[in-house]
C-alpha cells in the first residue's frame, strides 16, 4: 500500500456573486448592533424550521403537544444564546481596527448552529432510551417518513420516532430529548467516529453481492429498495432521504442479525442518516449564480476537483484519507474516505461533525475516476490523503470555481 | 445584508423512490395509498393493522365500494410494480414475504400476502396479452408459480383460510390454473363465510365466468343469481346490477344484452336498489346511465342523464369513453 498526499486550494476568489442568495456585502465601517439582532433573528428563523412539527405528519394529539413544547423551550434558549456566539464571533475575528466582516461573522455562528444539530443527532441517551430507540427504528419503517420536509427533518423524526415507542416509555424518552437539547451550546462529549466502512458502503456492497446472485444477507429488501436497488439498479445517493433511511434501517438489521453490538449498529445508523451540511443544502451554493456544480470528470481527467462552494462560504479546510483498490490491470474499482480532520471557521472544542464529509464525495469521485491508474508499484491497495485548503483571500468568500 | 437561506429548500421526492403509482398517475384512494405506501416501505405492521381494520363489518364507501378492495388495491400496485428488472423485483418481494410469514407464523395475512407474491411473480411470465401470444415457455413458469402459491396456502390453511382474502387469492390462482367453476364458487362461499362482506369474492369469481375465462353466458348468470341471494340481506338486489356491469365492461360492451343473460329490466330495478342504498354515489349513477344506453332504453338514459347534469364521471362510460357518451348523449337525444 502506497500513500502519496494531494493539495487542494482555493487560489483566486473570481468574485463575490453580487446578487445571489448567499452574497454578503463588504463589511461596514461600523457594525451596528441592529445588524447582529438581524444577524441572530436570520440563524433563529432557520433553526425554527427544523422545529416545526408540520400538520402533515401524524402524531398523536398529546405527543404533539409535548413536542411543540419542547421545540417552544429550545428555540427560547437559543433566542438567548445565538446573540451571545455572534458576539464571541465578532471578537475572535475582529481584524487590526477590532472590527470584524459580517459575512464571516455570520457563516461562522451559523457553521456552529448546524454542528450542533449534527451533534445532537448522533449523541446518545441514556440506556433506555437507547433501547427503546432501536426498538422502535427497527420495528417501525415509519420512522423514516418525513412527508417531504426534507432537510430539516430532524426534530420530526425523532418525535416519530418516540411516537413509534410503547406508551410508556414515551415520557422517558421525551425527558430525554429535553436533556439533549439543553445541551446545545455546552461542552460536549467526543462524538463516536465514523463508522468505517460507512453503513451505506457496506450494506451497498451486500447489494452488490444480491445483483451478481452471490451471498445474501439474512433480511430482505422493501419493494421500494428492491425496487431502485436490484430491479433499476441506481446508486445509494440517488434516493431521497426516506428512502436512504429505509436503507439504514435494514443495515441495522441485518448487522444485528450477523451478531453487531446494539450500540454499535445504532451509532452507524446516526451517521447514515445524519442531516450533514452537504445533506442540508443540497447543491444550492453550486447553483448559485447560474454556475453548474462541478461535472463529473472523466477518467482521462487526472486535474483535482474544484473546491466546493459550500466548503469555501464555511471556510470549511482540512485533510480526508481515502483508500481505492486497483483491478489486475490498475484500474480504480472501489474507493472510500477511512479518515477526515476537518477545520471549520465559528466550531470550537470538537469536531465539526456536519461538515466532516463535505469532501467525502468528490475524494471518492477523484480517487476512482480522477488518477485513474495506479502509481507503479502502488499494489493492489493505495491510500492517500487530500488536502482541502484556501488561500485567506478566498476564506468565506463566494467563488466562481477555482485552480488546483 | 441577505443570507443563505437554503434551508428553506424542500426536496422533492423523485419519482422513482416514490410509490409505484407515480406522481403522472391518477391520485390513489387515501385506503389504497396508505395500503400501498405501507407495502411498499415495508410495514407489515401496518399493513397487518389495516387489514384487520377494513375486515371489520360496515367498511364500505358511500358508493357501496368495499373498502377492503380499496386496500387490496393497494398491494396489487406493489406486486405490480412496472420496472427494470422485474426478476429481481419479484424475487425480493418473495423472500420479504415469506420472511414475514416465517416471522408471523399464526398471522393469515402474512401466509396469503406471500401466495399473492407468488401469484404476482406468476403473472409476471404470462403478461397481459392474449393466451395465444404467451410463449409456451413462460406459460409453464405461469403455472409452476401459480401451483406454488397454491401449495403454499394447502401447506399453511389452517392459519391461512382463517382471512377471506387467501379465498380472494385462492380463486385468482384457481382462474390462472383453470379450477372448475364450482370449485371456485365453493371456495367463494367459504370465504363468505369467514367474511359475508368480502364481495371482492364474488366479484372474482364472476370474472372467471366469463366466456374469456373458463365460462359461459349461462354458468354466468347462474352465478349471479346465487350472488344475488347470498347478499340480498345485505345488499339487496344491487349484486345483479354490479355483476352485469362489471360483465359488460371486462367482455360483452353493447353486446351485453346480445351475448349474455342478463336481463334488462332486472338490471334497471337493481340500481334502483343499488341508488337506493348508496344514493350519494355519481359513479353508480354514471354507470346506470351508461347501463341504459347499452340497453337502448333512451328514456330511461334521458332521465338519468337529467340527473347527472354536470357531474360526469367520463370513465364509467365505456373503454372508449368521451366517444362513447357523445354516442350515448346523441341516443337520449334521439339523433
Amino acid at each position: 500500500m502506497s500513500t502519496f498526499s494531494l493539495r487542494i486550494c482555493l487560489l483566486l476568489s473570481i468574485g463575490v456573486l453580487a446578487g445571489s442568495a448567499c452574497a454578503v456585502p463588504p463589511a461596514a465601517a461600523n457594525v451596528p448592533s441592529e445588524e447582529d439582532a438581524a444577524m441572530a433573528q436570520r440563524v433563529e428563523r432557520d433553526l425554527g424550521l427544523v422545529f416545526i412539527m408540520p400538520p402533515d405528519i401524524k402524531l398523536d394529539p398529546g405527543l404533539r403537544t409535548e413536542a411543540d413544547a419542547i421545540a417552544a423551550a429550545h428555540l427560547a434558549r437559543m433566542h438567548t444564546l445565538v446573540p451571545r456566539w455572534i458576539e464571541e464571533e465578532r471578537r475572535l475575528q475582529a481584524g487590526p481596527d477590532g472590527k470584524a466582516p459580517s459575512g464571516p461573522v455570520y457563516y461562522a455562528v451559523f457553521a456552529r448552529m448546524l454542528n450542533e444539530l449534527a451533534l445532537w443527532q448522533l449523541a446518545p441517551g441514556d440506556a433506555a432510551y437507547e433501547k427503546a430507540t432501536l426498538d422502535a427504528i427497527r420495528a417501525t419503517p415509519a420512522v423514516c417518513a418525513n412527508a417531504g420536509h426534507d432537510r430539516h427533518h430532524d426534530f420530526l423524526t425523532r418525535i416519530v420516532r418516540v411516537q413509534a415507542m410503547p406508551p410508556q416509555e414515551r415520557a422517558a424518552a421525551l425527558a430525554t430529548e429535553r436533556r439533549l437539547l439543553e445541551a446545545w451550546g455546552k461542552p460536549h462529549p467526543a462524538p463516536p467516529p465514523w463508522p468505517n466502512p460507512l453503513p451505506q458502503e457496506a450494506g451497498m456492497q451486500a447489494v452488490v453481492q444480491m445483483r451478481s446472485g452471490g451471498a445474501r444477507p439474512p433480511l430482505a429488501l422493501s419493494p421500494v429498495l428492491a425496487s431502485i436497488l436490484l430491479a433499476e439498479r441506481e446508486r445509494y445517493d440517488s434516493m431521497p432521504w426516506p428512502t436512504r433511511c429505509g436503507f439504514q434501517r435494514w443495515w441495522l438489521g441485518v448487522s444485528l442479525a450477523q451478531g453487531r453490538p446494539a450500540a454499535e449498529a445504532l451509532t452507524a445508523f446516526r451517521y447514515g442518516t445524519l442531516i450533514t451540511a452537504g445533506e442540508r443544502f443540497g447543491d444550492a451554493f453550486e447553483r448559485e449564480g447560474g454556475t453548474a456544480r462541478t461535472k463529473p470528470r472523466t477518467a482521462a481527467s487526472a486535474a483535482p476537483p474544484a473546491y466546493p462552494k459550500m466548503a469555501a462560504r464555511f471556510d470549511v479546510t482540512g485533510v480526508t484519507r481515502v483508500t481505492r483498490r486497483f483491478d489486475a490491470g490498475g484500474k480504480p474499482v472501489q474507493a472510500s474516505v477511512i479518515d477526515r480532520c476537518i477545520q471549520v471557521r465559528g466550531i470550537r472544542g470538537v469536531r465539526p461533525v456536519a461538515f466532516e464529509d463535505t469532501f467525502d464525495a468528490l475524494a471518492v469521485h477523484y480517487a476512482l475516476d480522477g488518477a485513474s491508474v495506479a502509481p507503479s508499484g502502488s499494489g493492489p491497495a493505495q491510500t492517500f490523503e487530500m488536502v482541502w485548503d484556501l488561500e485567506p483571500a478566498t476564506r468565506g468568500a463566494a467563488t466562481q470555481g477555482g485552480k488546483p | 445584508m441577505k443570507f443563505a437561506s437554503s434551508f428553506l429548500l424542500s426536496g422533492v421526492l423523485a419519482c422513482v423512490a416514490a410509490a409505484p403509482a407515480c406522481a403522472a398517475d391518477k391520485p390513489l384512494p387515501p385506503i389504497t395509498q396508505a395500503a400501498q405506501e405501507a407495502f411498499w416501505t415495508g410495514d407489515f405492521a401496518e399493513l397487518e393493522r389495516q387489514n384487520a381494520y377494513y375486515s371489520q363489518p360496515g367498511r364500505i364507501e358511500p358508493d357501496a365500494t368495499s373498502q377492503l378492495d380499496l386496500f387490496r388495491g393497494g398491494l396489487n400496485t406493489v406486486f405490480s410494480n412496472d420496472v427494470g428488472n422485474v426478476e429481481a423485483y419479484l424475487q425480493e418481494v418473495d423472500r420479504l414475504t415469506l420472511q414475514w410469514a416465517t416471522e408471523h407464523p399464526k398471522s393469515a395475512f402474512a401466509h396469503v400476502l406471500h401466495a399473492r407474491a407468488l401469484y404476482a411473480h406468476g403473472w409476471s411470465y404470462r403478461g397481459g396479452s392474449y393466451a395465444k401470444d404467451v410463449p409456451p415457455a413462460a406459460w409453464q413458469d405461469f403455472h409452476a408459480y401459480l401451483r406454488r402459491a397454491a401449495e403454499y396456502l394447502h401447506a399453511h390453511a389452517d392459519v391461512a383460510l382463517t382471512d377471506s382474502y387467501a379465498h380472494h387469492v385462492l380463486i385468482q390462482i384457481g382462474r390462472g390454473l383453470a379450477w372448475k367453476p364450482e370449485q371456485l364458487i365453493a371456495i367463494a362461499d367459504d370465504g363468505l363465510k369467514r367474511n359475508p362482506e368480502d364481495t371482492e369474492l364474488i366479484f372474482a369469481v364472476a370474472f372467471s365466468l366469463l366466456p374469456k375465462w373458463h365460462g359461459d353466458a349461462r354458468i354466468l348468470d347462474s352465478y349471479v343469481n346465487h350472488a344475488v341471494q347470498q347478499t340480498r340481506a345485505r345488499f339487496g338486489t344491487s349484486m345483479y346490477a354490479r355483476l352485469y356491469s362489471m360483465a359488460a365492461g371486462d367482455q360483452y360492451g353493447f353486446d351485453l344484452f346480445e351475448d349474455s343473460l342478463a336481463d334488462w329490466p332486472r338490471m334497471k330495478a337493481s340500481f334502483e336498489d343499488l341508488l337506493a342504498r348508496f344514493p350519494d354515489s355519481p359513479h353508480r349513477l354514471n354507470r346506470y346511465a351508461y347501463m341504459a344506453c347499452v340497453a337502448k332504453d333512451r328514456q330511461t338514459l334521458a332521465v338519468l342523464l337529467e340527473r347527472i347534469g354536470d357531474a360526469i364521471h367520463t370513465a364509467d362510460w365505456g373503454t372508449n369513453p368521451e366517444r362513447g357518451l357523445e354516442g350515448c348523449r346523441r341516443l337520449a337525444a334521439g339523433k
